[in-house]
């Protein structure tokens, strides 16, 4: 592969690819292949159906690249096709829940609802969680706060609300209850004891 | 915006310089807004550096770049067996005169679904894809 493919942008390498280039793909799925894939995994939680719709993604690309416009966005445009074929997934299966709606905590800002002293406490606890503790918590998460928690690694608030076509604010919001959530469920088994085996 | 609800936006740095210096002035003060931050940088750290199986993605170089030639594969094969079905249908047409003759196309676009499902995915896609851009 040309060496030179890695300092390419993404619109460069779709340019490359429309124009015969095989290698320019390959270089567009290296780049995001992990990414991609840990989202997808995230919100399906299924390793088939996950490595199916990755791949789906990216044939997409393959196939209809001729229709892409070059406008900056190639990140947000994959994650916008494989959020679509999540969707599809669930869909299909008849088990859409959450994704686009509210969920029952509302949409208030909760600092204020924890009992005094309560974020002390939790900010005790903040590093003595290991990452394999968080990674379980987020996984735990309703399905819309966990999509956030997984969309803020790659992308950011400004990209994530234009890509959910929702208020900056309310993306802002969920993320924040993801987090407290998160607090919640940590704080939840650390107060368990360790001992105990989830 | 509240000083709380600036946190997830300075932690992904996209606060200006003036509110990232006045946000910084609040964190100093508000235990809450640490405890957040704090748990934001340890996933952050948890979820980094995820991995596409290395078979998924084989797979999928498989199905595309590295795909022998599906069009060199199956066009000629289609454009022959259309060609003997356009024959037939002229034939039949002849000796039927009132009956409209298929379209070309038509004799193509059928034949295609049942030589390649892929073409009908394909255009799926297609469908999908307008519907996003
Ligand atoms: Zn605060």
């Amino acid at each position: 592969m040309d060496p030179t493919l890695t300092q390419r942008t993404d619109d460069e390498l779709v340019l490359l690819f429309k124009s015969g280039s095989g290698d320019a793909f390959e270089e567009l799925v290296y780049r995001y292949k992990n990414s991609l894939y840990q989202y997808i995994m995230s919100m399906v939680q299924d390793e088939g159906a996950a490595g199916d719709l990755f791949q789906e993604v990216f044939i997409a690309l393959f196939k209809h690249a001729d229709k892409y416009e070059p406008r900056g966005k190639f990140k947000s445009w994959l994650f916008l096709t494989a959020r679509n074929r999540v969707l599809n997934f669930f869909r299909d299966r008849d088990q859409l829940t959450s994704l686009d709606q509210t969920d029952e905590e509302g949409n208030a800002f909760l600092h204020d609802t924890l009992p005094d002293g309560a974020p002390s406490l939790l900010e005790g606890l903040a590093g003595r969680e290991t990452e394999e503790e968080i990674r379980r918590a987020a996984l735990e998460l309703p399905q819309r706060q966990r999509e956030m928690i997984y969309l803020r690694q790659y992308l950011s608030f400004k990209e994530i609300a234009e890509l959910l076509n929702r208020p900056l604010g309310t993306v802002l919001a969920d993320c924040h209850r993801a987090i407290k959530k998160m607090q919640r469920i940590l704080a939840a088994q650390q107060g368990a004891g360790r001992e105990v085996n989830i | 915006m509240k000083d709380c609800e600036k946190v997830m936006l300075y932690a992904s740095n996209e606060l200006d310089g003036t509110e990232k210096a006045a946000f910084e002035k609040h964190l100093q003060a508000c235990a809450a807004c640490r405890a957040e931050l704090a748990l934001l940088r340890r996933t952050e750290e948890a979820l980094a550096a995820p991995a596409a199986p290395a078979s998924v993605v084989d797979e999928l170089f498989a199905k595309t770049t590295r795909r022998k030639s599906f069009f060199a594969g199956w066009k000629p094969a289609l454009a022959g067996t259309a060609l003997l079905g356009l024959g037939l249908v002229m034939v039949l047409a002849g000796l039927q005169p009132d009956k409209t003759a298929f379209d070309a196309s038509e004799v193509i676009a059928y034949m295609s679904e049942n030589l390649d499902e892929e073409y009908l995915n394909f255009s799926n896609d297609l469908a999908l894809f307008e519907q996003e851009f």
